[in-house]
């Protein structure tokens, strides 16, 4: 039987070798870098580890993701990691990815208010005159999110 | 809802009086407050959700005067929500000074 046949399943036997002799080749370099590659996961490892630890620091409640131990990391974080604070700021860290911080960047900055308290009188009043249907809606919405977080899932 | 913005006024009381109270607690729950809101929801989730990202932000820049102007805000959040629940939706919430403290 000539070696470029096709076999039982229809494939090529001459293809099939090819395929191999470069898979073959693939895995001898993968083993060439599999020393940096170890030591990544080796990183990998540890840094999750320690994720773990400091979301367990938390007793009584769920927060999605948890800031890093740096002081001012929260407030650095909200002021847009250098986009759109001043410049004495330390940079954003990658691994710092706060939910609430990634949403309020996709839907719009978290910055400091001129007025607070006017939006806080705001936000009674309307609660005040938009009455039951305003104000179930709005916290309906909330708690949906809520579960959403606790179960991990998207809202 | 209610209950986390509750905690955060006890801490942020705790901790503008001196007597106690934990910062990084603090800024736990209002981040988790701020999970619930989004920044383009119309009426008072918008509203919720900037007043909990400018005492966030405050509180973590440390500026001198954050945690009283948190009390304050959070007493008026505290107290609008209460008083609509309490209006709205015919629930008997517990006073403030009888709700049981962890």
């Amino acid at each position: 039987m000539g070696i470029d046949a096709p076999n039982l399943q229809g494939a090529n036997l001459f293809q099939v070798i090819v395929t191999g002799d470069h898979a073959a080749q693939v895995q001898q370099n993968m083993h060439r870098g599999e020393g940096q590659f170890q030591s990544q996961l080796g990183m990998a490892a540890v840094e999750k580890a320690l994720r773990a630890r400091d979301q367990s620091d938390a007793t009584d409640m769920v927060v999605k993701s948890q800031e890093d131990n740096a002081q001012f990391s929260t407030g650095d974080s909200l002021r847009g990691g250098g986009g759109g604070g001043g410049g004495s700021e330390e940079p954003r860290s990658s691994s710092d990815g706060d939910s609430f911080f990634e949403e309020s960047e996709q839907g719009g900055s978290i910055q400091t208010l001129p007025s607070p308290f006017e939006v806080a009188d705001r936000f009674r009043a309307v609660l005040v005159q938009g009455g039951r249907a305003i104000g179930e809606r709005t916290f309906r919405a909330i708690d949906r999110r809520f579960l959403a977080g606790l179960l991990d899932q998207p809202a | 809802m209610r209950l986390c913005l509750e905690k955060a006024l006890r801490e942020a009381i705790a901790l503008a009086t001196g007597r106690g109270g934990d910062m990084d607690l603090l800024r736990k729950l209002l981040s988790l407050a701020g999970q619930g809101c989004i920044a383009d929801e119309p009426g008072p989730g918008r509203d919720l959700h900037d007043l909990v990202g400018h005492m966030l932000v405050r509180i973590s820049r440390a500026d001198s005067d954050a945690l009283a102007e948190s009390v304050g805000l959070l007493s008026i959040l505290v107290g609008a929500i209460r008083d609509w629940r309490g209006t709205n939706s015919g629930a008997t919430i517990p006073a403030w000074d009888r709700v049981p403290r962890p």
